[in-house]
Formats: structure tokens, C-alpha cells, sequence
């Protein structure tokens, strides 16, 4: 099992290592191929520069916390250390309600093709993986753990560094130049009418706060671990009504564990160095625990189950945070695969010729009910921010907002609004056997998605217009501009001649944004409107008119 | 929807039988243009050309092999075709008429069923079906398309997404999708590959079918093509487009993977 586990090792260290060359491409550099000397020196200056930020980084908010403790007083550290132990407390039933749904053990198709298939043992795998993991939430735990003994420290009056004036060289060269924000916050020690609170707190230093919250967000993890692993370890049949049991009962335990963090945080804090001792003995104890049911039971793990489980977060690997794919692309991808999976619900009506349209695109939101988010931030929020805006709400400013809500924000509104005519521009073999234009397509597919957006307009205008604007104008540019918005998404379908100029949809919205505000100039409510008329007007033409674009 | 009952079947004032099969009247050639004609078709990605110099044409009721090693560009030339890609120079011809993918009504009288079809994600198989009959207000059609879901071996899966199915049941969607249209031009990309052996005999007996029925077919293929010989076979190799055979009588001796005589 040993050789086992150092080859699984091996492997992550080797996984670790290409994601450290990702992150060397982000400095246009790639350690594996530029091994010049002069590539060697960048390549270090570059390293030796994150290192130095992230020790600036570090001094900086021990400052904070210093400083912010000592200001605030004793409240802080009790608030602290509940909240501390609160966040131990979500953190486990998060992660164990993640561990009952779908296994924590993730393996790539590699994984299965080479390591899972072959004589590797269940109890290695399971062991490297749930190690890698408590390792990772130990050093997290510890980071945190000793930001609050620092900070309990300075509320106590100990010797919390003062890093810029210690090193004088960097003081004059950086901190002395730079103000510094949290003291001009926090004012001077005392100085908060909280301070006036006294409580008990007890000495603890950072190292022992950092071993004890380390501890415990190792036991975190390998208590949800151990609960994964007990879940697949048991026969195939009663594995699912065991996820729900264990679900129901890791949300009630997390209820009483975060009422009991406000309770224990006190004891905790006034307990100091002792009571920290203790929670790091108790994390320990359970880490044993947890360590002995992986043992146990891991070789027992049903593989089958780990490989079906994990299948989607496999699906997703390619598109990691580096991937070079546009995250359209990658959110749509994810869809597609939760789509499949789901299955069908309801069933296509039997309507016909244009209304068959209207009746797959309603479909469409209900099978897709990823997408309705995205239509109530475009109805609800986008359009009625633009609407205020063109009538005088907010700086002028608050149409760049308008616009960067239409066109950059995800979940995209007209996005999603207008996906069931860009599946229809997208799946060629059937559009080619539509009796329609790409007009008629835009209008009859959009309509479902138009309805619900202005309804929430509707619903929404009323009260992000300044008062004085009259209702039925501000609720016909709602109106008026939800259709113009998604009349804009048949610009990316068209072309304006056959060999012509390619208009597109973020155009159009950049358009539609510019005229209305122009028209807004002249605070003329319903000159507002007709500007936005005509701009769906003008679209509609393009649209009518530009030859179809099927490349 | 029979596409091949509609339009481009009178020229000069003269109506051409379309039910002709691969013998048909000699008038047929003299009145009817070919259904596909290409020029001069060349394509290259950046600098690098991928084949040039592409000329050929199909007549109605006509089926053609397309031929090539890998990576020789025929799902290139496939999309160039379809109106899918824009050539770098040449011209191709549907039905008479030049054609750049933008036509709709020319469209709607060709199929391109490409090699990695693609579909509504939030559809079944026989929505799919059921849609489209229903956008062109055709639900009689359905049992007959439903036949040729069948007859494809997608009977017992037509509730499913298509994105849960496998390689070889898409491309059985993809052909009911494109043959229960009757286009007059049916446009191919390796439709046999991921097929069984029974589907593949299916396919070849739609696909005598179409050409009796007057539909040209041009289909890219690797390995033989059980029951089905081809009128035009073509050969895409070093960027350049060989004719192999081409017999008056449809006949190619050598079946699908005939040299060309050097």
C-alpha cells in the first residue's frame, strides 16, 4: 500500500507542478520550455515578486487585525472566536452535505482509465486524496487560527509587531510614504465606544491559536470524509436513502453547532492558551477517529459509485480556472451536461407552424431553468436601471452601468433570453428545414422569455423612476427596451449583404443605450420612448433585411 | 416538405421528370442543370491550402463517393458545400444558382448531415422530429419519419435527450432528421463510420431510395459501402480532387475504394 500511496503522491505532485506552469504562462513565461539563463533570472524575478507581494500582503493584514483588535477591544475577540468556531461549524455541514451528494473523491478520465483500473487499491487512493485535502484545510485553518491569536494578542496589550517600524528600510521605502487606512479607521487604542465593554480574555499566542484552528479544520474535513466514506462503503441499495438521512441530519447538527459556537466562543476566548489546548486535543481526537474509519473502510469504497458520482465535476476539468475557453462557452457546456442528466420533463405541445415555436421556446426556460436567472436580473434589475437612468436617476455614469449589465454581467439576460434562437441559428440540420426567416425565428423564440422580462419590468419600474415621471411612459420604455434588447441578439444571425458587414448583438445594446440617452438629454419622457422605437425599428430592418449568416 | 416536389424541376418551359432514376431521359441533361456544380473551389487556413483547383459536378439521381486519407479536407469541402464555410476562391452551384449559404429557399432543398451533428439540448429525439414536422405544419409526416426512426434502430430511444445517446445514435437522428425531408441534395460527411452493420444496410437502401427518387447524393466514406454503388467516385488527396470513375451505367467496377487508372 505504501508504494501505492507514494506513487499517488507522485502524481499529485506532478498535477501541482502543471498548475504551477499555468500560472507561469499568466507571467508569459513557461519554465518547462524557456530554460535560457536570462529566461531562469525572469523567471525567478517573477517568483521572487509574488513571493515579496505576498509577504506585504501578509505584514498588511496582520497590521489590520492588530490594529482593529486593539481598537475595538475584548468584544472583538470573543465575536472572533464564535465566529470562528461558527464558520468551522457551516464549513462542516457544507461539506459533508457535498460529501453525501456526490463523492469527494475526484477522478479525471485519466484517473479511471489508469489509476482507478488498475491494482491501486481503494484505501490508497482514498487515503492520498482525503490527505491532500486535510493538509489543505490545515494550513487554511492555520492561517486563520493565527490571525486570531494575533489579533486576541494585541486586544490584550501584547506585543503585536509593528512590521513597517521594525524594518526600518522598507518603512521609509513603502509604509512610511503610505497612509495607513486601518489606524485612521480604527483610531487609537480604546477609542471605540466598545472598548468600553470589558470581557475576560485569556493569553493565547498566535502559534497555539494557529496549531488549534488548524487541528480543527482538519477534523472539519475528515469528518466529511469519513462520512463519504461510510455512505459508499454501504451497500449499493441503501446509499441513497442514506444521503438523505445523512443531509437532514448534518443541517440539524449544523443549527445547533453554530447556536452552540456563540456559546462555546465565550469560554473559548476566556479560557485563552488552555482552551485552546483543549480544542486542539478534541480536533486531534476526532481526526483519529476519522483517520481509523478511512482505514477501515475505504477498501470497502464502491468504486463504481466514486466514478458515476463524480462524473460531472470530470466533465468540467478541462475548464478550469485557466482554461482559455470564453466562459460562455464553458457555462454553456456545464448546462448541456446538467440538462442530460436531468431528463426530460414534460413534454413538447402539440402546436403547430409559428406557434410551435412559441410553445419549444416556453419548453426551452422550463427544461433550462438555469437560464430564468438570468431573465430576472435582465427584468428586474438591467432594464429598470436603465430606465432610471434615462429618467434622470443617478449620474450619468449609470448608463455605462446599464450598459455593462447588458453586455458583460453573467447570467446575460439577453443571453439567455435569446437562447432558443441561437440554438436554432446553432443546429443548422434542423434550421435548414424551418420554413422561416431569421426574423420570424428571432420573434416567435423570444416571445416566452419577452413576456416574463416585462412583467418583471413592470413590476419594477414604479419604484426605480424618480418621482414625477409619468408611469405609463416609464412602462413603456420598460417595455420598449426589453423588446429592443432582445431584437439586438438577430444581429449576431445575420449579415447586412451577402458578402457585407457583420453587425452584432453588443452593438445593437451599445446602440440602443446611446440613443436613449441622447434622447434623455432633452427630458422629453416620451421622446426617450420613440428613441428606443426606433432603434427596435432599426434592428428589425437589419435583421429583415441582412442575408442569413450560416457561418 | 418533399423538397424534390418543389421548384427547379421546370427549365425552358419544359417539365423534367424527377422521378427519373440513373438512367433517365436523355432530354433530362439538356434541361436540368446539374444539381451540384463546383469551379474552381480552393480553401486554405492562413497561408496553408488545404486542396485547390476543386471542380465537379452531380447530376440529379446520382450518388458520389468522396474519398481521401485523413486530413486531406473533405469535412472541409463538405461545409464549403453546405454554405457552412466561405471558400478562398471558386464558386459552387446549387440547382442552377450560385450559392454562398445565404438563400434560405436553397437551403431548404439540401441536406448536410456533418460528421459531429448537432441538436437541441433540452429536446427529445422525437421532439426533434415532431418539431420540425410540425414548423412546416406536416404532422402527417411523423409516421412516416417515426418509420425511418425505426428502421434506423432508434425505436426504443426516441424519449431520450440525443445528448445521452451515443456516437452512432446521433448520426442515426441526424439521417432521419435529413432524409425524412426528401431534400434534393443530400451532402454526407462519413455517415457510415459509426454505424452497425444493420443500419449501415438501412442506410445504403435510403439512400438507393433518394437516388430513385431523383435526390443527388455525395457522401465522403473510408471503407466499403455495403449495397450501394456510387455513379461518380472522387478522390481528395494532396489537395487536389481526382475523379476516379464515372460510368454512364452507374456501374464502378471495384466497388467504393477503386484507384484511380494510372
Amino acid at each position: 500500500m505504501m508504494r501505492d500511496f507514494q506513487l499517488l503522491v507522485r502524481l499529485r505532485v506532478r498535477h501541482a507542478r502543471t498548475f504551477l506552469l499555468r500560472l507561469a504562462y499568466l507571467a508569459g513565461t513557461d519554465p518547462s520550455v524557456d530554460r535560457d539563463a536570462s529566461d531562469r533570472v525572469y523567471q525567478l524575478y517573477v517568483a521572487g515578486a509574488l513571493l515579496i507581494c505576498a509577504a506585504l500582503l501578509w505584514f498588511a493584514l496582520l497590521d489590520v487585525v492588530e490594529k482593529t483588535f486593539v481598537a475595538v477591544g475584548s468584544l472583538l475577540g470573543i465575536v472572533a472566536v464564535s465566529a470562528l468556531l461558527a464558520m468551522a461549524v457551516a464549513v462542516f455541514v457544507h461539506w459533508s452535505v457535498r460529501a453525501l451528494r456526490s463523492a469527494p473523491l475526484r477522478l479525471s478520465h485519466p484517473d479511471i482509465a489508469y489509476v482507478a483500473s488498475s491494482p491501486i487499491s481503494a484505501r490508497s487512493l482514498v487515503m492520498e486524496a482525503a490527505g491532500a485535502s486535510l493538509l489543505a484545510a490545515a494550513v487554511i485553518g492555520a492561517l486563520a487560527g493565527y490571525l486570531l491569536g494575533f489579533g486576541l494578542e494585541a486586544a490584550l496589550g501584547g506585543a503585536g509587531w509593528d512590521w513597517f517600524a521594525a524594518s526600518g528600510t522598507a518603512a521609509a521605502g513603502f509604509g512610511a510614504a503610505v497612509p495607513d487606512p486601518a489606524a485612521a479607521a480604527a483610531g487609537p487604542p480604546g477609542s471605540s465606544p466598545l472598548a468600553s465593554f470589558a470581557f475576560e480574555l485569556g493569553e493565547v499566542s498566535p502559534a497555539m491559536a494557529a496549531l488549534a484552528c488548524s487541528a480543527l479544520f482538519a477534523a472539519v474535513a475528515g469528518g466529511s470524509w469519513a462520512i463519504s466514506v461510510v455512505r459508499l462503503a454501504s451497500r449499493r441499495r441503501s446509499q441513497r436513502a442514506e444521503k438523505i438521512v445523512g443531509i437532514v441530519v448534518a443541517c440539524a447538527l449544523g443549527l445547533a453547532g453554530t447556536a452552540g459556537a456563540f456559546v462555546c466562543g465565550p469560554i473559548l476566548a476566556a479560557a485563552g492558551s488552555a482552551g485552546f489546548a483543549i480544542l486542539g486535543a478534541a480536533a486531534l481526537a476526532c481526526l483519529v477517529v476519522e483517520a481509523a474509519v478511512l482505514v477501515v473502510l475505504s477498501p470497502r469504497v464502491d468504486m463504481v459509485a466514486v466514478v458515476q458520482e463524480s462524473a460531472l465535476a470530470v466533465e468540467l476539468d478541462p475548464f478550469g480556472v485557466f482554461s482559455a475557453l470564453d466562459p460562455d462557452v464553458q457555462s454553456d457546456y456545464r448546462r448541456r451536461i446538467k440538462v442530460a442528466r436531468r431528463g426530460p420533463v414534460f413534454r413538447l405541445p402539440a402546436a403547430q407552424g409559428r406557434f410551435v415555436f412559441i410553445a419549444r421556446s416556453a419548453l426551452s426556460l422550463v427544461r433550462q431553468f438555469e437560464g430564468l436567472a438570468g431573465l430576472v436580473v435582465l427584468g428586474a434589475a438591467t432594464t429598470p436601471l436603465g430606465v432610471a437612468a434615462l429618467f434622470g436617476a443617478g449620474a450619468p455614469v449609470t448608463f455605462l452601468f446599464w450598459l455593462m449589465l447588458l453586455v458583460l454581467v453573467r447570467p446575460s439576460g439577453p443571453r439567455e433570453a435569446s437562447r432558443a434562437f441561437r440554438d436554432d441559428m446553432r443546429v443548422r440540420l434542423v434550421r435548414d428545414q424551418l420554413p422561416f426567416s431569421v426574423f420570424e425565428l428571432l420573434v416567435l423564440d423570444s416571445l416566452p422569455a419577452f413576456a416574463l422580462v416585462a412583467v418583471l419590468t413592470c413590476a419594477v419600474v414604479p419604484f426605480a423612476v424618480p418621482p414625477g415621471v409619468p408611469l405609463a411612459a416609464a412602462l413603456a420604455l420598460g417595455v420598449v427596451t426589453n423588446a429592443a434588447t432582445l431584437l439586438c441578439a438577430g444581429l449576431d444571425a445575420v449579415r447586412m449583404s451577402s458578402k457585407g458587414l457583420r453587425p452584432w448583438s453588443e452593438g445593437g445594446l451599445a446602440m440602443l443605450v446611446a440613443a436613449t440617452a441622447i434622447a434623455s438629454t432633452f427630458e422629453l419622457p416620451w421622446l426617450t420612448v420613440a428613441a428606443a422605437v426606433a432603434v427596435c425599428v432599426g434592428v428589425a430592418l437589419i435583421v429583415l433585411r441582412g442575408a442569413e449568416r450560416a457561418r | 416538405m418533399d423538397c424534390r416536389t418543389t421548384g427547379g424541376l421546370e427549365r425552358n418551359g419544359a417539365t423534367v421528370d424527377a422521378a427519373a432514376g440513373p438512367g433517365g431521359a436523355p432530354t433530362q441533361a439538356f434541361l436540368e442543370p446539374p444539381v451540384l456544380r463546383v469551379e474552381k473551389l480552393s480553401f486554405c487556413y492562413a497561408r496553408a491550402d488545404v486542396w485547390s483547383d476543386v471542380s465537379f459536378s452531380i447530376d440529379s439521381g446520382k450518388v458520389a463517393f468522396l474519398t481521401g486519407p485523413n486530413g486531406s479536407g473533405k469535412s472541409t469541402l463538405f461545409r464549403c458545400l453546405a454554405g457552412w464555410a466561405a471558400p478562398s476562391q471558386g464558386t459552387v452551384e446549387l440547382f442552377g444558382k450560385p450559392f454562398d449559404g445565404s438563400d434560405r429557399m436553397v437551403r431548404r432543398q439540401m441536406a448536410f448531415v456533418p460528421d459531429v451533428p448537432s441538436f437541441y439540448d433540452y429536446l427529445t429525439a422525437v421532439e426533434h422530429i415532431r418539431f420540425v414536422l410540425a414548423a412546416n405544419r406536416v404532422p402527417a409526416g411523423e409516421d412516416e419519419a417515426l418509420r425511418l426512426f425505426d428502421r434506423l434502430g432508434l425505436a426504443a430511444h426516441g424519449d431520450q435527450y440525443p445528448s445521452s445517446y451515443s456516437r452512432g445514435m446521433r448520426l442515426k437522428l441526424a439521417l432521419v432528421l435529413a432524409l425524412m425531408a426528401k431534400p434534393r441534395l443530400l451532402l454526407l460527411d462519413e455517415p457510415y463510420g459509426p454505424l452497425d452493420r444493420e443500419a449501415a444496410a438501412a442506410l445504403s437502401s435510403l439512400l438507393a431510395d433518394a437516388r430513385d427518387d431523383g435526390a443527388a447524393v455525395l457522401m465522403s466514406c473510408h471503407h466499403d459501402v455495403p449495397d450501394l454503388e456510387p455513379d461518380v467516385q472522387l478522390r481528395l488527396d494532396g489537395g487536389r480532387l481526382v475523379p476516379e470513375r464515372s460510368t454512364p451505367d452507374g456501374a464502378t467496377p471495384g466497388g467504393a475504394l477503386a484507384q484511380p487508372e494510372r
